[in-house]
Parts: structure tokens; sequence; C-alpha cells
């Protein structure tokens, strides 16, 4: 237990490459299959109804017209798309580069931005890419582990404070909100597959709103098991595997599909993983 | 408690860093407490509050060039919400008594209609325009040019069965 709960302040120092590298490639995979399927700015730059809320970045944002200048045609937003992919690979070509770290982390923030802002939906799940990248940009080496034994605390919050929202507004005592969950975002999936089987799967559980109610809250108890990580990290495997079990979930139940917070969980990751992961990259190095 | 020995080590450690963490956890806390977020601050209470029964249950449907837009694809993917979300931002809008709520309700710590407000939220005229600007993003979407549009807000129920029923069908914009 004791070895759980005690912090190891050094303990990913010589790793800072290999994590950066790994966060990084998980960032540039899915920033392609958002290029591929015309979810970048490049595409959407056409739209011109922004809905910067109440966030003061995002009024900033439009105060200064950032915003304008990138989205203003074709080509500014092509200009911006391919500078995202050059500063995140220049990130992983030197991940000790903190200043191609901040070069990075201002693409992505700027890309989260503009895309909620114009898009007219706050997408958190972009958020954990942008807040993660904070641990390429920091000036003094010595820092990073602590930063990423931090970002491992910003995962247990994330998670557990998701929880203790919906016990304040009552999502989680409400009984009938999983079914009615389903009901509200699933409709429109049932409506364009009328045939599919996993409409009649969907049919079944709305008909039957036990198990979707149950699920609900079994998701939102899963949540609340990550304040166990303020703790201990003795659970951390068990914490990923219920981030896998929200996930899918709620991908398949709520139509919500979050697969790039996903980056959120590598914090969670023991550090026999990194050093595994570091040993075979060596191996390779040696052998060539 | 690993989170206090976490603390701990890093003011005892690196004064500086603890400092930047006392900066970013401040705002953590006051943007959740205010239950504003201010990026890159987030507040994470999507999906908190309780959904009751609803008389029906609505989402648009675009028919283009005379073909509903797989808009729900069975793999969920990244795009669909790009074709559905400017929508019901629009529609909001509309409902709205045709006018921003966003920027109705921003008089709290915006003074009306100065140039600052202009800039932060868009203006009549980005209103009015938003189905050209729709139409284009469609065509850079589908990588096809347009001929036909019919996009229409879609009312269901359920039966007792689960299955969805239409009870109705609005236009919403029409092009052809």
């Amino acid at each position: 237990m004791k070895s759980h709960s005690n912090f190891n302040r050094n303990q990913f120092k010589d790793y800072q490459s290999i994590i950066i590298r790994v966060i990084t490639l998980w960032i540039i995979t899915f920033y392609m299959i958002r290029l591929w399927e015309g979810a970048l700015p490049n595409t959407f730059y056409p739209l011109h109804l922004a809905k910067p809320q109440y966030d003061l970045s995002y009024w900033f944002i439009r105060w200064t017209q950032l915003d304008l200048l990138i989205l203003k045609n074709a080509m500014s937003a092509n200009l911006f798309t391919v500078s995202l992919f050059a500063s995140l690979v220049l990130l992983f070509i030197w991940p000790k580069k903190w200043g191609l770290g901040v070069l990075a982390w201002l693409h992505l923030f700027l890309l989260y931005a503009l895309t909620n802002i114009y898009i007219g939906h706050s997408q958190h799940y972009l958020a954990a890419s942008v807040t993660i990248l904070l641990v390429a940009c920091l000036p003094i080496r010595s820092w990073f582990s602590y930063a990423w034994e931090g970002m491992r605390f910003f995962t247990c919050w994330l998670y557990g404070s998701a929880f203790l929202w919906k016990l304040w507004f009552g999502a989680f005592t409400d009984w009938g909100t999983g079914v009615e969950t389903v009901k509200i975002n699933m409709a429109a999936w049932m409506y364009h597959h009328p045939k599919h089987f996993f409409t009649d799967i969907l049919a079944w559980g709305i008909s039957h709103p036990f198990l979707f109610n149950a699920g609900h809250k079994a998701i939102i108890i899963a949540e609340g098991f990550f304040i166990i990580g303020f703790f201990t990290k003795k659970y951390d495997l068990y914490l990923m595997a219920f981030a896998l079990f929200i996930f899918i979930s709620t991908m398949l139940f709520s139509d919500v599909f979050f697969v790039e917070q996903l980056i959120i969980l590598f914090p969670l990751l023991p550090l026999t993983f990194w050093k595994y992961l570091n040993g075979q990259k060596q191996m390779q190095h040696h052998m060539n | 408690m690993l989170f206090i020995s976490f603390l701990k080590s890093v003011f005892y450690k690196e004064r500086r860093l603890f400092i930047l963490l006392m900066v970013f956890l401040t705002a953590l806390i006051l943007t959740n407490l205010s239950r504003n977020q201010i990026s890159p601050f987030y507040v994470w209470s999507m999906y908190a509050s309780v959904n009751h029964p609803q008389e029906s249950y609505d989402f648009p449907v675009i028919i283009y060039n005379e073909e509903t837009l797989a808009t729900e694809p069975f793999y969920r993917d990244f795009h669909k919400m790009h074709y559905q979300y400017p929508l019901y931002n629009y529609l909001s809008y509309e409902n709205y008594g045709n006018k921003d709520w966003h920027a109705e309700k921003a008089h709290h710590w915006l003074p009306n209609n100065t140039e600052l407000t202009k800039k932060i939220y868009p203006t009549n005229e980005d209103w009015n325009n938003f189905f050209d600007s729709y139409q284009h993003l469609l065509q850079l979407k589908t990588n096809s040019i347009l001929y036909q549009l019919q996009i229409k807000n879609v009312s269901v129920i359920y039966d007792a069965q689960g299955y969805p029923q239409v009870i109705k069908e609005n236009i919403i914009y029409e092009k052809s």
C-alpha cells in the first residue's frame, strides 16, 4: 500500500521523450482521421456564425479577430491546417524542445477554440489534448516528472468532477435520466437506421428502461471511482478499465464519441509500461 | 494522501513550478465555482442535468441533392457534429425570437451595442446569411456541387416497443 500512496518525484524524468512522442503521435493520428473526414478548419472555414458563449478566451480570440484571419478563406484555413500538422511533427522529432511544445500547444488551443466557436458546441474531448500537451511546454527539465504526475491528478479530477457535477445537478439521483438520455441522443440515429439490428437493441432497451437507467448509474459511479486516484495509484489500471467502459457505453448508447479524450489516460499507465517502450526503442536503435 | 504528498514535494523541491501549479489550480477551481468555462480551464459538467421525458424528440434531417445525408453513420465519427451543431445553433436563434440569446444575456459583462460587443457576437447579417455559409460547408464536406437542399426538423415519439414514430416534420430551409 505504501509504495502506491507515496510520491516519487523523479520517476518519469528519463521517459520525457518517449512520453511526449507517444501523446504527440496519438494527436497526429486522430487529427489525420479528422482531416480525412473533413473535420478540420480547411473544411469548416465557410461557417461565419460564431458562438463564443461566455468563455473569456473565446471573447479574446474574437476581439483580436484571429479567428477571422485563420478562417478568412480556403488558403488561410489550409495554411493553418498545414501549420498545425507541422508543429506536431516537429514536436514528435524534437520532443524535448519546449519552444516546439508551446508552438504545438498554441495550434491545438486555437483549433479547439475555433472548432467550438464555429461548430457551435463545446467539444470537451478536444480539450484533453490541449491540457495534456502542457507537459511539453515546460522550460525546465526537472519539472517534467512533476508535470506528468500532475496530469494523472488532472485525469482523476476530470472524471471525478464529472461525477460530482452529476451529483450536484441531480443526474445521479434521478432514475429516469438514463433512458431519457438514450431517447434524446439516439432518436436521430434510430430514424436514419430503422432496419439496423442495433435499432432493435435500442428499442428493446427503451421499452425495458431498467437496463439503461441502471447502466447510466454504473457509468456515473465509475466516474466517481476516479476520486480514489487522489489517494493511491494502486487502482490505476482499474480506473483505465472504467474509463474505457464509460467511453464504449456512451459511444453506443448516447452517441457521444470522445475517443480523442482517451489521451488523458496515458498518465495512468505504470512506469513499467514506459520502461518497456523505452527499452524496445533503445533495442531497435542498437540493432540499427 | 498521494495528492498532498505531491504538493509538498513540488513546494519543497520546485518552488516556481509550485507557483504555476497554484495559478492553474486556482483558475480551475474558480471557473468551476462560477460554472463558466474559461478555456483552457475546463468545467466537465456535461450531461449533469436531469433529463425529463419530452413531448417529442427533435432533430434536423438534411436532404442534399435529393438524398438524405448520412449524418448518422453506424460507426461514430468526427464530422457528424459539423452537420448538426451549426444547425442547432441557428435554430436556437429562430426559437429565441430571432435573437442571439448568448449576446442578449451577455449584458452583465458587456455594454450593449459597443464595438466590442459587435466584434464578439455575430451580427444580424451573419445570422441572415447562415444558410449561404452552410451550403458552402455542405459542398466542401460532400465534395459535390449543390443543386437541391432541404433541411427539415423531424419530431418523433417512441411507441410501446421503443421505436421512434414521426409525428411532425417542419421544413426549415428549402432550395431547389
